[in-house]
């Protein structure tokens, strides 16, 4: 096994904020919200009220634009598979096209790519209304329905998008999922011969239903705020309340850096390590222990110092009780440096992306890296009396960061941390 | 690193223990029948292998007994309070575990890994909560939230076990089982104690059998017992099935200082794709490489390969493609490796079907004993190989295939368990 380096070579990011890269970089900076009235979603049986939406997104201009830079068969097959897929799968493959091209990938390139699909349960909304219009009908059901309704049919689309003959599946740890596939891309790199590995986190497709679970569950903003939605989610403030959920789709490209360099592409930082554990505990409940033990376990398999880091995007979704459980576990990992650090809380802003969270996060962080600058946390206009870390509250601020931590975690016990560092 | 198969666990309507179910098999019995949990659908196919009748609390008892006393107390309170197709998880892991004697040798928490093998597995939970949800949001399942998600399954199988390692589900339709095997094999090099790999039953709804008829790819015969048949010229689609199964892997040095039996031993696992989503169109000559890759990634040439126990889920297109595919890769082998077919007898478990084929070679290979494929009468006289009959076989080295709808591929290449090989080559 070559434990040779491992860069991020491209990225996407698709958020209601924007499109693209630098566009999604300056919404944070400025400190707007991605969060609104859900328009997409039928709302009138449900708690869930707002949300940040990619729902109703035209992606046509998007696509038509893409398809004069793409490579020609990449762009004839996006075509293609656009006027077949469902739109949030779509939304997926167009996020892909987007990284590839800045990764720089020739076609030959990218068909040498393992895929992975970072999530599960993504299509709810299109699984429901097949279940809906089935029971309505008994017996008018499209013959797609169950092969969209697969996860699994998006990473054999993303394969198909890019010509690649190489592995392609589903990682799935909740919201955790987006570290996951990072540490499975590690490894496709590094013990499975891939050359270059594309992880795409599509955005979450959430039925009402689906939705209406979360707010059964307590976990959702659904009382406060909700005629002002670009303040809902709060973290580590003291009036916050829950979870706001979230459309989102991220994107990044995996390469040895000997192989990134040798094509001449840029590296947008070095993926060091990924920490996964867990805590024998499949409901909510967050636990410090087990978030401190992934954070520790990520620094040490990336063979970076405590003391490197100098930001974690924290995944801080604005619940009671998450938000403080993760800086005791930051306490207990990171010690006296956990008052050194910056503490960034992307959901403040982008709402839960849900099974895409890792992803978008992990991309907006590097980007932050790379523009020596780190966002503010939205909406603390009361900071919990109990953060006792520098959790971002006044805004964003210049910073050079030498190294980062992206934490995630999922119910069911799924704890995550990946750590970036810096391109020298 | 060589891995060891310590344990191996499945539930399935021809029994739930892989001796038994290899027994059933050899005595001509079938595992198809009718789902008594979902009415019939216009174009959904009419026979299916069912364990919505299987007797979960009888199970539960009969594991509680061998099982260490918290674990089984915390097998029947998740067993209760989750669905019907995470208590099948739960109950497969506990046995897995058990047989692999994880609760005697004191595998430190931090160092058991979970991996779940399957996506989109709650077909039916999910369309009984639309129903109810249509009459009367606020009266769904309290923890939908919960036990809607397939993580749920490897999570709930991680707090049964006490587990606090890496935890993980991993998805590729019809190809998961082998696929899960893979990312434990890595989990194991990358400082795993032992990782145990889930499963899961699929668990069909009305609506996914309907769509999967609607779409060709299921069977148009009513009679279960034949309807299954791998290979045959009178194939139509595949037989859906209930069926769960986990396995457990440990490094096989370590496994062996801790006082493990094992049960075989995981040569390669190799995973492809065929860059086609639809229509499904499976690639012979990408699956032929796929095959090859495998033998050589576990260090074996194609003639080692004794028997070969293919995917083959009685479909027109996919039986050709795996056996032209075959033949292609096994050369001059074809004459000599026998292959047989789980399907025939068992129909088609999803996510779930290759570690089941995982559980029913590691019981061939420890016999010397091979299954046939039911149902094969006339074969396809396009598919040029030489299929098992029941019967006493020396085997060392078997090949396990599994091919996803949409063109996902991944296959496990098995070694027979030799105790006086423990040279680590």
């Amino acid at each position: 096994m070559s434990a040779e380096r491992v860069v991020v070579s491209g990225m996407a990011l698709h958020t209601p904020l924007s499109n693209e890269l630098m566009g999604n970089l300056a919404a944070v900076m400025a400190g707007r919200s991605a969060i609104t009235p859900w328009r997409s979603v039928h709302t009138s049986r449900i708690y869930s009220k707002i949300g940040g939406d990619l729902g109703d997104v035209d992606l046509g201009p998007a696509l038509a634009e893409l398809s004069h830079r793409l490579p020609p068969g990449i762009s004839a097959r996006l075509q293609r598979l656009a006027r077949r897929l469902p739109h949030m799968p779509t939304l997926g493959l167009l996020s892909v096209a987007q990284a590839a091209l800045d990764a720089g990938l020739e076609e030959d390139e990218a068909a040498e790519a393992h895929v992975l699909v970072a999530g599960g349960n993504l299509s709810d909304r299109l699984t429901d209304e097949g279940f809906a219009r089935f029971a309505a009908t008994r017996g008018d059901i499209e013959a797609s329905h169950e092969l969209y309704s697969l996860d699994s049919t998006l990473a054999a689309c993303v394969s198909e998008l890019l010509g690649s003959r190489g592995p392609a599946y589903v990682i799935n740890g909740a919201c955790a999922s987006g570290n996951l596939a990072l540490l499975a891309g590690l490894r496709e790199l590094r013990r499975h011969d891939a050359k270059r590995v594309i992880v795409l986190a599509p955005p979450t497709d959430m039925s009402p239903r689906g939705l209406h679970g979360f707010a059964l569950l307590g976990a959702l903003a659904i009382h406060n705020y909700q005629d002002e939605p670009n303040r809902a989610s709060r973290p580590w403030d003291r009036d916050r309340e829950g979870f706001v959920p979230a459309h989102g789709c991220g994107v990044i490209v995996l390469e040895p850096a000997s192989l990134a360099t040798a094509r001449g592409a840029r590296a947008w930082a070095e993926l060091c390590g990924v920490g996964v554990t867990s805590d024998a505990n499949h409901l909510t409940l967050p636990n410090e222990e087990g978030q401190a033990r992934a954070i520790t376990l990520a620094l040490k398999r990336g063979g970076v110092a405590v003391e490197e880091l100098d930001l974690v995007s924290a995944h801080a979704t604005s619940t009671p009780a998450g938000d403080l459980v993760e800086l005791a576990a930051l306490r207990a990992a990171l010690g006296p440096h956990a008052e050194r650090v910056k503490i960034n809380a992307p959901k403040s802003m982008l709402g839960h992306t849900m099974n895409a969270s890792a992803i978008v996060e992990g991309v907006l962080a590097v980007l932050q890296m790379n523009a020596d600058t780190v966002h503010g946390s939205l909406n603390i206009d009361n900071l919990d009396p109990a953060v006792d870390l520098d959790v971002c509250a006044k805004g964003p601020a210049r910073l050079a960061v030498g190294a980062l931590l992206n934490n995630a975690f999922g119910f069911g016990g799924h704890n995550t941390a990946s750590v970036f560092r810096r391109i020298p | 690193m060589r891995i060891a198969i310590t344990g191996v666990a499945m539930i399935t309507p021809l029994g739930d223990d892989a001796d038994a179910v290899l027994d059933e098999m050899i005595a001509g019995r079938v595992g198809v029948g009718r789902f008594a949990n979902l009415s019939p659908t216009p174009h959904g196919a009419a026979v299916g292998g069912d364990l919505s009748a299987y007797d979960v609390p009888g199970r539960v008892a009969a594991l509680r007994a061998s099982l260490p006393r918290d674990v089984g107390e915390r097998l029947s309170r998740l067993v209760r309070r989750s669905p019907w197709s995470v208590g099948l998880t739960l109950l497969v892991t506990a046995d897995a575990a058990l047989r692999a004697g994880l609760f005697e040798r004191r595998v430190a928490p931090e160092d058991l890994a979970v991996i779940g093998a399957g996506n989109n597995l709650g077909a039916r939970y999910g369309e009984e909560g639309n129903a109810r949800f249509t009459k009367e949001p606020d009266y769904i399942d309290a923890l939908q939230a919960v036990h809607m998600l397939d993580s749920n399954h490897a999570a709930s199988a991680s707090e049964l076990l006490g587990s606090k390692g890496a935890l993980l589900t991993v998805g590729a339709a019809c190809a998961s089982g082998n696929l899960g095997l893979r990312a434990a094999v890595d989990e194991l090099h990358d400082g795993a104690a032992a990782a145990v790999v889930v499963a899961p039953v699929y668990d069909y709804a009305a609506t996914s059998l309907e769509a999967l008829g609607a779409m060709g790819a299921t069977t148009e015969s009513r009679d279960a017992a034949a309807a299954s048949r791998p290979f045959d010229e009178a194939r139509d689609g595949f037989v859906p099935s209930h069926g769960a199964a986990a396995v457990v892997l440990e490094p096989l040095d370590a496994a062996l200082a801790r006082g493990a039996r094992p049960q075989a031993e995981l040569r390669a696992v190799e995973a492809s794709s065929d860059a086609c989503h639809r229509p499904p169109k499976p690639d012979p000559e990408e699956q032929a490489r796929l095959f090859l890759r495998a033998l050589a990634r576990g260090g074996h040439g194609v003639e080692e390969l004794d028997l070969v126990s293919a995917h083959a889920a009685s479909t027109p297109a996919g039986d050709l493609a795996e056996g032209q595919a075959l033949a292609r890769a096994l050369g001059d082998a074809a004459g000599r490796a026998l292959v047989n077919a789980p399907k025939g007898a068992l129909g088609h478990t999803g996510s779930a079907a290759s570690l089941i084929q995982l559980g029913l070679i590691v019981a061939q290979l420890r016999r010397g004993l091979t299954h046939g494929t039911r149902n094969l009468q006339a074969p396809d006289p396009r598919i040029p190989l030489r299929f098992a009959d029941a019967g006493p076989q020396t085997l060392t080295l078997a090949l396990n295939n599994a091919f996803g709808l949409a063109g996902l591929n991944c296959v496990s290449v098995v070694r027979r368990w030799d105790p006086e090989d423990q040279s680590s080559g």
